[in-house]
């Protein structure tokens, strides 16, 4: 058995890449602070779902569970204007995809993750890098740094914790920028 | 190796705990029934565990960046000869177990690997364009736009192929055998093969079926070549533009072919490609009527053109804008 059951390949190719507009969503109706907590109770219920491939629009139907979640702790938190709460509850949840928050993908996002690696603690960047990048065995970079296998284990983990939660920060911005494609020279006539 | 959470564990530590889980398993020194057990008990853990497993497998996925540096930082071993991630695995799996974890982890990693595949291919591609610019994208064999200035697409493999134009205009040729759904703000259009123009005005899209044909919207609304379509909120109505199709592809050698329109028209389409606006300082100029064939890439011809034939001035103000007044 693999590590990733079919839900999980799904949920990563399907429902992850729109990560920013979950957030933004999220922070729409709750504030950026707890926009992040909402987005994950989010994918919980998504993984809880047993016939997610009848899922038409992933993207859709998380949206759609962001709303419903804040909808629900707005309605907990007994400050909330009844007027604002109503004007939530009218919005639609349409989401012309797709919408000012890219999903940001191929190099660039690849770049993004360059970045992410190389800001991170030194001894914790060499070791994900000689496993991901030179494609080292765990055992094989205890041997050259002459470390025990648990301490490669140790830097590996907290560089992939970091590097995941980067990512996460990323998705908070609302806009990636992708790098601009060279224009082809403008043939003038008159 | 990680511990089961307390029910309390905050999402942070589940990123953490996670990534100990992905780490031992990567390592062959997780129990994977344990794993199991663990990412059953909550879907919060398993969300943190996808999520931790796209972001490794997107690492691995870095070796295609050239730039990417192919040595650590520091000086800390020897590379590894071997780029396959199902073919490497931990050498510390001892035992008469060895061979069947070996083939485990070896199908764990190749789940893995095309988990990253999947979302690669899942995720959209994009293209953008700033003022005054163009571009060339092409979707492998199948299709190429060219986008115009200020312009952004969004495009992703399949079949059909998909291309959103979320703002400007584009020219999509699309090869034989393929199909294509151009996703606007004022509908669907499903494509055959053939030359398109598509550009957004305000809240709708139009498209020019320059070859080709296709249908718009559920109820498929047949499209011909030579005719437009402008499609607003699911609805469109088609007009055969006939001999003025090249009006509509002059922007892909730079050129504004005018006929006759008003100032205030030929300005909007001029602007849309100058960083510096050209404005009517003068009410009364706006019905004049233009007319000829301007480079986009410079407005000097077209401003040199108002001067000599409507003795307009022009002044820059300010803001670096272009005014326009009577002489």
């Amino acid at each position: 058995m693999g590590w990733l059951r079919d839900i999980d390949r799904w949920f990563l190719s399907e429902v992850l890449p729109h990560a920013a507009a979950y957030r933004a969503r999220a922070a729409h109706f709750c504030g950026r602070d707890e926009a992040d907590d909402l987005v994950q109770e989010a994918y919980a219920r998504v993984l809880d779902t047993q016939d997610f491939r009848a899922i038409q629009s992933p993207r859709g139907f998380v949206l759609t569970i962001v709303r419903n979640l804040a909808l629900e702790r707005l309605r907990r938190a007994n400050v909330v204007r009844i007027d604002y709460l109503a004007s939530l509850e009218a919005l639609d949840v349409a989401d012309p995809a797709p919408d000012a928050f890219m999903v940001s993908s191929g190099r660039s996002e690849l770049r993004q993750l360059a970045r992410i690696m190389e800001s991170l603690p030194p001894q914790c960047g060499r070791v994900l890098h000689m496993r991901k990048i030179q494609g080292m065995a765990p055992g094989q970079i205890a041997e050259a740094l002459s470390i025990s296998l648990s301490t490669v284990e140790k830097h590996l983990a907290k560089g992939l914790a970091l590097v995941t939660r980067a990512r996460r920060d990323d998705n908070a911005r609302p806009e990636v920028e992708c790098p601009r494609i060279p224009a082809p020279t403008r043939r003038v006539s008159t | 190796m990680p511990e089961n959470s307390s029910p309390d564990t905050t999402r942070i530590d589940l990123i953490e705990i996670a990534s100990g889980w992905l780490v031992g398993l990567d390592a062959g020194t997780a129990d994977v029934r344990a794993f199991e057990a663990w990412r059953d008990a909550d879907p919060r853990h398993a969300a943190a565990f996808a999520e931790v497993a796209g972001a490794w497998s997107d690492m691995g996925d870095m070796r295609l960046l050239e730039d990417v540096p192919s040595a650590p930082p520091s000086d800390a071993g020897s590379p590894q000869e071997s780029m396959d991630e199902a073919a490497d695995h931990s050498p510390t799996i001892r035992g008469s177990r060895r061979k069947v974890l070996r083939a485990g982890l070896a199908v764990g990693a190749l789940a893995l690997g095309a988990a990253g595949l999947t979302y690669r291919a899942a995720a959209r591609e994009s293209a953008r364009t700033g003022v005054g610019e163009n571009a060339r994208v092409t979707s492998g064999s199948a299709m190429t736009v060219d986008l115009n200035t200020d312009s952004r697409i969004f495009w992703k493999d399949g079949d059909p192929l998909k291309l959103w134009l979320e703002r400007g205009e584009i020219a999509i040729r699309l090869t034989a055998a393929h199909r294509l759904s151009l996703l606007t703000q004022g509908g669907t259009f499903h494509l055959v093969p053939g030359v398109y123009n598509a550009r957004i005005r305000e809240a709708s899209c139009e498209l020019t079926v320059l070859e080709g044909g296709g249908t718009f919207g559920a109820d498929g609304h047949g499209l011909r070549t030579g005719e437009t379509a402008l499609a607003t909120a699911g609805k469109a109505s088609v007009r055969d533009d006939g001999e003025d199709l090249a009006r509509v592809t002059a922007w892909r050698s730079g050129t504004l072919v005018l006929n006759g329109e008003s100032l205030d028209y030929a300005l909007s389409e001029m602007n849309r490609y100058l960083v510096d606006k050209i404005v009517i300082g003068d009410p009364g100029l706006s019905r004049l009527r233009v007319g000829g064939t301007f480079a986009t890439s410079n407005p000097a011809e077209f401003l040199q053109a108002l001067r000599t034939s409507f003795a307009i001035r022009t002044r820059r103000d300010d803001t670096g804008s272009i005014v326009l007044t009577r002489s």
